[in-house]
This record gives structure tokens, sequence and C-alpha cells, in this order.
């Protein structure tokens, strides 16, 4: 446990003592004065560094008392969870100092079920530890935080969920799309444990969610635009282009593209290309319409070729 | 921490009145060392509970998971004090 964990939790007891003390005039006081010790004192405590470890609690259909799960039902809701871990880690690591490739990132971002935690059923993922390293772990812990946000933003609103997907790439929204859909198929409900933060999705949020995020998913396409590059940023891993009907186009470089490719394509900045971009759709039921783009190739264009849209 | 039981809350009211030192933290601790919480276990059964479970597990570990413990000390006991201040005295350090 943290220092922070702990100091947080016994402010908690302390309180809960406290209002069974009620005004005793001798436990009360002496109770008071530790918990607002211990409140000073989180409040000089710096935060902590998100960890390296989730815990998916279910409940409902597949879920035995705290007896156990349905295996089955585990074995195909690890499989979208650590692919959605594996694509989004993939993402935000391109561009930053020691980059290799996919591959290694892919390595970096595995996980291990290392307990089965028990209340409502629970599957503890934990970065092994051989292949802990500061940053790889500060980084997987900070994808576990953003992927807990995407998944409590998908049963909320059009809006929060355009702004979330704006972070992640569509591969992670396509393995978002299965979790939610084994859930909703097996009428389970879903606690995830990241840290200090927790999401909870009931049935009702769980089937909201999957609509809106399988709509998403379906309303991805990929596109030739022709047009000019206005350049890629390698460390923040997005670009800028300008296509030949003058619109503005910028967003996230694919996490599949490799660095090599990456500087090929940071090469052709203001020079005419065609990129082929993955295009997500979020319609909100206002009418509003966000689209977000992915960078997945970009050639120079040949000189006579037609502008294809 | 003191443990007692057996008073009234009358009497507890009036002991507090009596001694404000008793619920103040700060000066007990500059007074007398000690960092000192008080409970009555015969208040009520939830709250002897709590009282146990909350001051066990913050007093058998400490923050880093390294085992420490409770020793238990009664009071008003005139016999043991003789005894005890009996063998205290030729332990008394000779002050230069």
């Amino acid at each position: 446990m943290s220092q922070r964990s702990f100091v947080q939790s016994q402010i908690l007891e302390t309180a809960r003592l406290l209002e069974l003390a009620g005004d005793h005039p001798l436990m009360s006081p002496g109770l008071r004065t530790r918990k607002a010790a211990l409140e000073a004192e989180l409040q000089n405590l710096l935060p902590d560094e998100p960890e390296a470890r989730a815990v998916l609690f279910f409940t409902g259909a597949p879920v035995f008392g705290s007896v156990g799960i349905d295996a089955e039902f585990a074995g195909r809701v690890l499989d979208p969870f650590t692919r959605m871990v594996k694509s989004q880690y993939a993402a935000k690591k391109h561009g930053t100092e020691g980059a290799r490739g996919p591959r290694r990132d892919e390595f970096e971002s595995k996980l291990m079920l290392t307990a089965l935690p028990r209340g409502s059923f629970g599957l503890e993922l934990t970065q092994p530890p051989q292949h802990e390293k500061p940053e790889s772990t500060r980084m997987v812990g900070e994808v576990l935080q953003q992927l807990s946000g995407l998944i409590e933003s998908s049963a909320e609103n059009d809006d929060v969920f355009a702004d979330a997907v704006r972070e992640v790439s569509s591969r992670t929204l396509v393995a978002l799309r299965d979790l939610l859909g084994v859930m909703v198929d097996r009428q389970a409900g879903f606690r995830l444990v990241t840290g200090e933060r927790e999401v909870e999705l009931g049935r009702a949020a769980m089937t909201r969610a999957f609509e809106r995020v399988n709509i998403t998913v379906s309303a991805v396409r990929e596109l030739r635009i022709a047009g000019v590059s206005r350049g890629l940023t390698l460390e923040s891993w997005r670009f800028d282009f300008r296509s030949d009907e003058g619109d503005v186009i910028s967003g996230r470089i694919a996490e599949e593209v490799e660095d090599a490719k990456a500087s090929a394509m940071a090469r052709l900045t203001d020079e005419p290309c065609v990129a082929v971009m993955r295009v997500t759709t979020i319609a909100k039921r206002d009418g509003r319409v966000s689209i977000q783009h992915e960078l997945v190739d970009m050639v120079a264009a040949a000189p006579a070729s037609a502008n294809v849209r | 921490m003191t443990c007692y039981h057996g008073l009234s809350q009358p009497a507890v009211r009036a002991i507090a009145a009596a001694n404000p030192i008793l619920a103040d933290q700060a000066q007990t601790k500059l007074h007398y060392s000690v960092d000192h919480y008080i409970v009555d276990i015969a208040y009520a059964p939830p709250v002897t509970v709590e009282s146990v479970r909350y001051w066990l597990g913050l007093f058998s570990h400490r923050r880093d998971g390294i085992w420490k413990g409770l020793l238990r000390v009664e009071l008003d006991t005139p016999g043991n004090d003789a005894m005890a201040y009996a063998h205290l005295i030729p332990m008394k350090p000779v002050l230069p």
C-alpha cells in the first residue's frame, strides 16, 4: 500500500470511529485531532505514481457468488482488455525516447493474471516484475487510468466520449467494443479499479456504452486524401495535413506506424501527398458530428495524379 | 492509550471538565511526551469492537509492514507500583 493510500484509509477509519464515538467528551477530541493531523499529512503528500495494476470485478450471470467465475467468460474478457492495454500503450509510447517499434512495446505492456480477489469476483492483472522498468511501469499505469476514463465516458454521453476518443487509437476502440460486447452478451456487471480510480458499469450503463462504442467503431473508414503534408511531430505522434479542398486536418499518427516510416513521412512536409487516414466519426444525438483522423500512410503524389477523395 | 470502564457519563463529563488537558493532544504531548488517546470500553459495544479493530490494526504493524506490538499496563495498582518503584530506584542513573 502506498503512503498516500495508507493515510487515506486511516482518515476513513478514523472518521468511522469518530462517528461511532459521537460527542464522547474523552474519546472524541483525540480522534478529531488525529483525523485533522492525517488530513494535513495527506495534503503534503505528493500524488502517487499510477500503478501498473488493474483489478476487474464482475457481477451477474458469469459469476457464482464469491466462489468462482465462468472460465470461458474470463478468457473472453481478458483478451480484449489486454488488447486495449497493448494497443493504447503502443499509441502512447510512439515518438517517446527509446521507442523501437510495436514488438518491444507489446512486451513492456504485457500483464500477468496475479490474483483472483473475492467479493464480487475479480481478476487482478499486474505488470510482470521482471519486466518492470520505472518508465514502462509509469506508462502502463497511465494507460490503465486513461482506459478507465474511456470506459466511464462511453457510458456517459456523446460529448464526453468524443473527448476521450480523441486521445485513443481506433484499435483501442475496437478492443473496447469487443470487451463491452462480451459483457452485454453474458449479462455481466463490471467494475474496474486502477490505482485510486474506480469505474463501475451496471447492466443498463453497459448496454448504453456498448451501443455508443459499436456505432462509433462501425463508422470507422479508411480514406485516401490528396493534399499537402503540413508536418508530423514525432514527439507527440501527431500530424497536420491540408487537403486539396482546403480542409486542414490534424490528428494522431496511427499506432501501427513504425518510427522509420514516420520519419520518412515527416520528410514530405510541404510536399503534395496522398495520405491514407482512418476516420472515426461520432454522431451525437443532437445532430452534431465529431470526426477524428489517424494517419496510416502517406506517399508523395505522382506529378500528374488526379486527386482522389 | 488509556482504556477504562465503569464511569457514568456524568462522571466522565465532570472529569473532562476538570481536566481539560485530557482533550488536548498538543498539551499532553508537550507535558508528558505521549500521543495519548482514551477508549471508554463500556461506552457502547459497537464502539468497543471498532476501537479494538482500529487500534490493533494501527499498532500491530508499522507503515512499512514491520511488526510492532502493544504492551498492557494496569493503572491504579498501588501494590504493583510500589514493587516497580523499589525495582527502579537502584537503577536510577547517576547524573554527572
